[in-house]
């Protein structure tokens, strides 16, 4: 029976002691995102996942938030100081926004002067560096479109539409552009990285390139 | 004689009217929202299908005939407009919305409409004949994006009848309030 008990022991340990420290730490770990609106406005705290009730607080733009559970594509579960609830994930992100955005007029649209070629070629497809990670469309409206495009340009032709929480996989990307492919249907193609959110941990935006 | 003629008149009136109300497709769009349910006036000949998604709404439209666009109606709600109106929207938002729905277009140029119903709307259109070419209308109602986007399979140029059926299916489009 002894022997039983501390054969049992030492399997546990050799068990416990296999697992990667990173995972240990990731049973008490604590993620957080913060609060970002395309106008500066807080966000609606809310005590359902839905909007059918009136919001509990309102959390600044920019403020740190604890995550708890991810409820659906939509809504996110969170703490912010006193207050429990949700809000809607598409207004969190995982690196910490800047001051908060002020409105710029849309400038009057003006004739492109036609680049030579090569030259172009080369300025829009520098800086790619390959990497590999799960993205969601995230349009700069609710509710909206974005193009993926043949080439790492806004003057290029698009491939075809995306809506909010399509899922995609970058392969590559440079500062403002990311190389996708749409899982679904194997097309590959190019989208604006700000219009991209990472799906887990980081931020489709993290500027070292990577996507962890 | 002139009895028969006139019957014949009247039959004929009411042919036709029961023909042209039949022409129009209405669809009321599957929705839980509290805040209003959508209707959407379906164009003649054109099909129809509205999406499942989590937490918003999506319809598209699209015809037999390839050389007509096709069309997807999104409705959304937004925290960062909770409760608004596009109508009453400070200069200085609607300068912030033009510039959040160019971000995606080229060289996009813009124009702010009023609905026969009342509702303002703002139409973004792809200029940059090297960037294909779409539409975007764009209006805000109690807080929800509706956004109808408009182009072509190939995004080859969109006629004046391909945007003149854009105001028909956002001005076919009726929102009834039904919050308390």
């Amino acid at each position: 029976m002894n022997k039983r008990l501390i054969s049992l022991a030492l399997a546990t340990l050799l068990i416990l002691a296999s697992i990667p420290v990173a995972a240990l730490g990731s049973l008490g770990e604590t993620w957080h995102a913060y609060v970002y609106t395309s106008n500066g406005k807080g966000l609606n705290l809310r005590q359902t996942p839905s909007t059918d009730l009136k919001p509990i607080a309102t959390i600044p733009y920019g403020a740190k938030v604890t995550l708890h559970d991810y409820i659906n594509k939509t809504w996110v579960e969170v703490e912010y100081g006193q207050y429990r609830g949700y809000v809607m994930g598409r207004y969190l992100t995982y690196d910490k926004p800047g001051p908060k955005p002020t409105t710029k007029p849309a400038p009057n649209p003006t004739p492109k002067p036609s680049p030579d070629y090569q030259t172009s070629l080369k300025q829009i497809f520098s800086g790619f560096t390959f990497t590999h990670y799960e993205v969601q469309v995230r349009p700069s409206t609710s509710g909206g479109f974005v193009h993926m495009r043949w080439a790492p340009t806004k003057a290029s032709d698009p491939i075809r539409d995306y809506h909010q929480n399509d899922v995609l996989t970058v392969i590559a990307q440079n500062k403002t552009w990311a190389q996708v492919v749409d899982p679904n249907t194997g097309i590959t193609g190019f989208m604006m990285r700000a219009f991209l959110t990472e799906i887990g941990v980081g931020g489709a935006n993290s500027g070292d390139g990577s996507g962890s | 004689m002139l009895q028969k003629i006139l019957s014949l008149l009247i039959a004929l009136t009411l042919l036709f009217s029961a023909t042209a109300l039949a022409a129009t497709e209405k669809y009321t769009l599957e929705e839980d929202f509290q805040q209003f349910d959508v209707e959407v006036e379906i164009p003649e000949g054109a099909q129809y299908k509205q999406n499942p998604k989590d937490g918003w709404l999506s319809l598209e439209i699209w015809f037999e005939d390839p050389a007509k666009p096709s069309f997807d109606l999104n409705i959304s709600f937004s925290e960062e407009v909770e409760g608004g109106f596009l109508a009453d929207f400070s200069q200085e938002d609607k300068d912030h919305l033009v510039a959040l729905i160019s971000e995606d277009f080229s060289v996009p140029v813009h124009e702010f409409f009023e609905t026969p119903s009342g509702n303002t709307v703002l139409l973004t259109r792809e200029t940059d004949t090297e960037a294909g070419d779409y539409a975007l209308m764009v209006t805000v109602y109690k807080g929800f994006f509706f956004s109808l986007y408009c182009s072509h399979q190939d995004y080859s140029p969109l006629a004046e009848e391909d945007l003149a059926l854009m105001h028909q299916i956002i001005e076919g489009t009726w929102i009834t309030d039904t919050e308390k």
